[in-house]
């Protein structure tokens, strides 16, 4: 199931945040910082992207280090979200 | 005609402010004289103009003629992140009912040429090629304006003096009201291109920010008309000092240093010379006194992220010629209270979202996409700021720093700067 979400993380990265990726060559396990090189602007797209692509809230204090590590990590709190 | 010995206004500059406070005076039967120091047209920077403007173009009867002039029509931003990947684009349309879903891009030059005579056209005195030299002072009152014409020099009684000087801010130095903002010393270097590659079609008409890897660095892309573009280099002053090089080389080691910009720009002819802007932000102690008035950049300056120069000039001149109204026929210290406050509160909520945007850019951008705080964003955007009590998404932005500053991990805490909110 986590996996799933992995996935539409993915296509967020790639569609909305205009990642240059093909995203099934992403591992869920690099980071979104460092590995992928996103900046706080990309950040935010995201958060945004994940908000609509689930229908869920991200409250500003969710927004941490840990649950934004990588898509592996994201993918567990959108699970435990929806 | 002979030289104009008194008038009820003497204002200083034909700028969009100097202009505009003309035509509304003019429409309201109050006699008064534009003195401007150039002929124009003359160069000036801030090609982009915000959608509340719209309103003061229609009150004073301008924004068909604006509409006809072919200047290029603006319906969008576009911001495009430091590694130049992606673009996020934002429509910002203006109110409809002033009957048109656009603003502009204009070229200062014919653009203030054109409001100026169209005050003029209204019953404005407009004295070109006349310099004020001085304010005319009578116990601390303004009284009037000695001016410089054909080397001849006048002395012109006037019952209130409005600055509209621009950046000269003639009376605002003369007065040393001026501070130079504590947080702000930016420095613009600018100039004009043919061929400029504006991007995709859908997009080259829109106004581009291009953030910068430099600390509160950007460039502005500015579509002036079908074939010139305005590009300026937005950096802090201490930036370019420690540069050490000419403004040449720093303006293109900028742009090169952007994947995107590097792109566009390498197709583009420039035109005309690199200008330079400095000692950038600043404000006065108090925006009038007794007998005077001040407009436009003249009151005060703020950085110029979200072209709030033409708004800041039009609406204070709209403010300005109400105060006049009022204080001509009576209670003077009223009034200028009111445009005090009028202008200060406006002033202050561009400043505080000027502020927000530099302490975590793009933080507003998450909230573009809610709706229950879209319509306010795109309202701040286009210049409507002078009903502060209306906005209540800068109140959102400034606790969602606070919780980003007191949670340790959190992901934005690095991308905070220090700018106090």
């Amino acid at each position: 199931m986590t996996e799933h979400f992995a996935a539409r993380i993915k296509r967020v990265l790639v569609e909305r945040v205009d990642l240059d990726r093909d995203p099934e060559a992403i591992d869920p396990t690099c980071t979104l910082r460092d590995d992928l090189g996103l900046d706080s602007a990309a950040l935010l797209d995201l958060v945004v992207g994940i908000e609509e692509e689930f229908g869920i809230e991200v409250d500003t204090d969710e927004i941490t280090e840990e649950r934004f590590e990588s898509i592996a990590s994201l993918a567990r709190f959108v699970e435990a979200k929806v | 005609m002979s030289f104009p010995e008194e008038t009820s206004v003497a204002i200083v500059g034909g700028g969009p402010a100097g202009a505009t406070l003309g035509a509304y005076l003019a429409l309201a039967g109050i006699d008064h004289v534009i003195f401007e120091r150039e002929r124009f047209p003359r160069h000036h920077v801030g090609e982009s103009l915000v959608g509340i403007t719209n309103r003061v173009f229609h009150e004073i009867g301008f924004l068909g003629k604006l509409d006809a002039a072919g200047f290029v029509e603006k319906r969008a931003a576009v911001w495009i992140p430091k590694s130049g990947k992606g673009a996020y684009e934002l429509r910002i349309l203006p109110d409809p009912r002033f009957g048109l879903d656009h603003t502009f891009h204009v070229d200062r030059a014919r653009f203030d040429q054109l409001l100026l005579e169209h005050a003029a056209s209204l019953g404005s005195r407009v004295e070109q090629e006349t310099r004020v030299c001085d304010v005319l002072m009578e116990d601390g009152r303004a009284c009037g304006v000695r001016v410089e014409q054909d080397g001849v020099e006048h002395s012109v009684r006037a019952r209130y003096v409005v600055d509209a000087s621009g950046r000269s801010t003639l009376l605002g130095s003369k007065l040393r009201l001026k501070e130079r903002d504590p947080l702000f010393d930016q420095y613009a270097i600018y100039a004009y291109f043919e061929a400029f590659d504006r991007g995709p079609a859908s997009m080259r008409d829109h106004i581009h920010i291009h953030f910068l890897p430099t600390r509160r660095g950007w460039v502005w892309q500015i579509p002036v008309d079908a074939e010139v573009t305005s590009v300026g280099v937005v950096t802090e002053r201490d930036d370019f000092r420690r540069d050490g090089r000419d403004p040449e080389s720093y303006f293109l080691r900028h742009v090169e240093s952007h994947p995107e910009l590097r792109r566009r720009i390498q197709p583009a002819r420039r035109i005309g010379p690199f200008r330079t802007e400095g000692d950038y932000s600043y404000s006065m102690q108090r925006l009038t006194g007794p007998g005077f008035l001040l407009v436009g950049d003249a009151a005060r300056f703020v950085d110029p992220i979200f072209s709030s120069g033409v708004s800041v000039a039009v609406n204070s001149a709209c403010f300005a010629a109400q105060a006049l109204q009022e204080a001509l026929s009576g209670d003077e210290s009223e009034a200028l209270k009111r445009y005090e406050e009028r202008l200060g509160a406006g002033i202050r909520v561009w400043y505080d979202f000027i502020k927000i945007y530099y302490k975590l850019q793009n933080l507003f951008t998450r909230y573009v996409r809610k709706p229950e705080y879209q319509a306010e964003i795109v309202r701040l955007l286009q210049g409507d700021v002078y009903h502060p009590e209306e906005i209540t998404v800068l109140d959102r932005l400034r606790e969602d720093i606070r919780t980003i500053e007191k949670t340790p991990d959190h992901l934005l805490r690095s991308s905070l700067t220090d700018i106090p909110i």
